[in-house]
């Protein structure tokens, strides 16, 4: 009976390991916000939240690298990426926001974090910019 | 013309790679959609179309400009062409144009014309590429009062609150255009031609609580309306029923009468969407009270309706190409004759007092920008059915659609 609870509970994990992969909140240093909560985040990926603590404008930055797209949407914002596009879509075309900005890497979404006030991403591994800061999300 | 210009935007669009995600110039974003649709029912005609026969009919383009002007502030605009049998014909018109402010999370405003929310899909109805279903729930989205239900030319304010909660507002004139669908359904009840429409401002709230069960969320709308339509009932005599001469037979005399329709009242709706994976669910209520005076020829009448509307929905997505979903409306005309009484006690039938609407949808993802969508909707009713001459006509009937979109 052991035996299967733990073989059950190692494949529970391995398929549950590419849902949550390790993702990081990054913020470019200008961001007066260290701490956020998961409704704030949603939020902010969203266009329902577009500004910071201090009232200053949030960038949103997005990737395209589908499974680190996917687990943070999947892990933050709650929706799948076909749900996420719907949602801009019709944020788009009834004029209530402007498209995230959507690099191609990982290092795409460093860099642009990193130059520009009020940005906002996620990566996967730790960033050795020191432009950038590390969100938590509590 | 319009026809033609509309194919070669088609044409444009399909083979211009630029479009493919939208484009910017000068940090002026310029994005888009257009679809061609078929419409086929199995009697009768729908949506002022000749669905019967088959229709084509039945087409969508949209432009939108917008800018960052600040970091508060940004401007945009949409045009937006559409023709669905008698409604719209593909003329050119300003959707939203507005300028956005955005003074705190919660608090922003939007001045021009602006978009009007209401229940879940409202504002977003234009948008083809944002949903599973070709059409909406007709109870609770009625195709021919969409230009009137669309936007405001006035001010809206709008906002994030602390628990989930979002609010958006507005007031202002919304639009009831003499070739509009408002204006042609009156025509079609009474037999008129609309020469003029008057309308007056109006209110608009619209409340959702993202609730803290993941992916659950409650909302409400209200929204008023106050409008006067002129008309002028048309009818085509013989000369001889004022002459009583026979020889006059063969001449026909055209008479007007002109007529004033006011239609003051409000609608509520109540509505809730659940998302869990790939799977969503929606369903939404709406109750409404509409006081309507005609004036005919100097001779005031007033009466009242009562509508009511509901939907359940649910959508699947199966994998990234292909989604599939359904739902069932029940549209009632007016809650005090459920059974559609009065219909049989002016010699119509009963049924005209309802649509029941069970739609099913296939969505397919060709791409990022090409999408196609394939539905059949069972109905059970007559309600804004155009069922000709037909002295017994059938309660069941059936409606298919078929819809091809490029957004870039």
């Amino acid at each position: 009976m052991k035996k299967y609870l733990i073989l059950v509970c190692t494949v529970v994990l391995l398929m549950a390991g590419p849902l949550f992969a390790q993702v990081m909140i990054i913020a470019n240093q200008s961001v007066p916000d260290s701490v956020i909560s998961q409704g704030e985040l949603e939020e902010i990926f969203l266009g329902k939240r577009v500004k910071w603590s201090n009232n200053t404008r949030i960038d949103v930055v997005l990737t395209q690298d589908t499974g680190l797209h996917e687990s943070f949407l999947k892990q933050y914002v709650g929706r799948t990426p076909s749900q996420f596009e719907y949602y801009w879509r019709k944020m788009l075309f009834t004029g209530q926001g402007r498209l995230p900005v959507t690099l191609k890497s990982e290092q795409d979404v460093i860099n642009y974090v990193a130059k520009t006030p009020g940005a906002v991403g996620y990566i996967r591994s730790h960033p050795e910019s020191e432009d950038i800061k590390i969100l938590t999300v509590k | 013309m319009k026809r033609i210009l509309y194919i070669l935007g088609i044409l444009c669009l399909a083979t211009c790679p630029v479009f493919g995600a939208g484009f910017g110039m000068d940090d002026v974003a310029i994005h888009g959609f257009v679809s061609q649709g078929y419409l086929q029912s199995s009697d009768y005609n729908f949506y002022s179309a000749e669905t019967e026969d088959g229709s084509y009919e039945f087409n969508e383009f949209g432009i939108n400009f917008s800018s960052t002007v600040t970091d508060d502030l940004r401007i945009g605009m949409q045009l937006l062409s559409r023709d669905l049998g008698e409604i719209g014909n593909n003329k050119v018109d300003i959707d939203w144009a507005f300028a956005d402010y955005a003074f705190r999370n919660w608090l922003g405003l939007r001045v021009g014309r602006v978009k009007k929310p209401d229940g879940l899909f409202n504002q977003y109805r234009d948008i083809d590429a944002t949903r599973t279903c070709i059409f909406l729930p007709p109870g609770n989205y009625r195709e021919d009062a969409r230009d009137a239900s669309l936007a405001v030319n006035g001010a809206g304010i709008y906002g994030t609150l602390p628990g989930g909660l979002e609010y958006q507002a507005t007031y202002g004139v919304f639009a009831v255009p003499k070739d509009g669908g408002v204006a042609r359904r009156l025509e079609t009840l009474m037999g008129s031609e609309v020469t003029d429409t008057k309308v007056e401002p109006s209110y608009n709230a619209w409340l959702n609580w993202r609730t803290p069960v993941s992916g659950l969320s409650v909302g409400m709308s209200a929204t008023d309306f106050d409008f006067s339509l002129d008309a002028d009932i048309v009818k085509t005599l013989p000369l001889s029923t004022f002459t009583g001469d026979p020889s006059h037979a063969a001449t026909n005399l055209e008479t007007r009468t002109p007529t004033l329709i006011k239609t003051d009242g409000a609608e509520y709706r109540l509505f809730s969407q659940y998302t869990f994976d790939n799977l969503m669910l929606a369903a939404e209520y709406l109750w409404g009270k509409h006081n309507i005076n005609t004036t005919v020829a100097g001779t005031s009448v007033q009466s009242r309706q009562e509508p009511e509307s509901w939907y359940v929905m649910a959508t699947y997505r199966f994998c990234d190409w292909f989604e599939m979903g359904t739902y069932y409306c029940k549209d009632i005309n007016d809650t005090n004759d459920r059974d559609g009484d009065s219909y049989v006690a002016r010699g119509e039938p009963k049924e005209k007092a309802w649509l029941k609407d069970w739609a099913l949808s296939a969505r397919f993802d060709i791409n990022s920008f090409w999408l196609f969508k394939l539905e059949a909707h069972f109905m059970d009713g007559l309600k804004d059915v155009d069922y000709g001459n037909d002295v017994d006509p059938s309660a069941r009937w059936q409606l298919y659609a078929a819809k091809l979109t490029y957004v870039f």
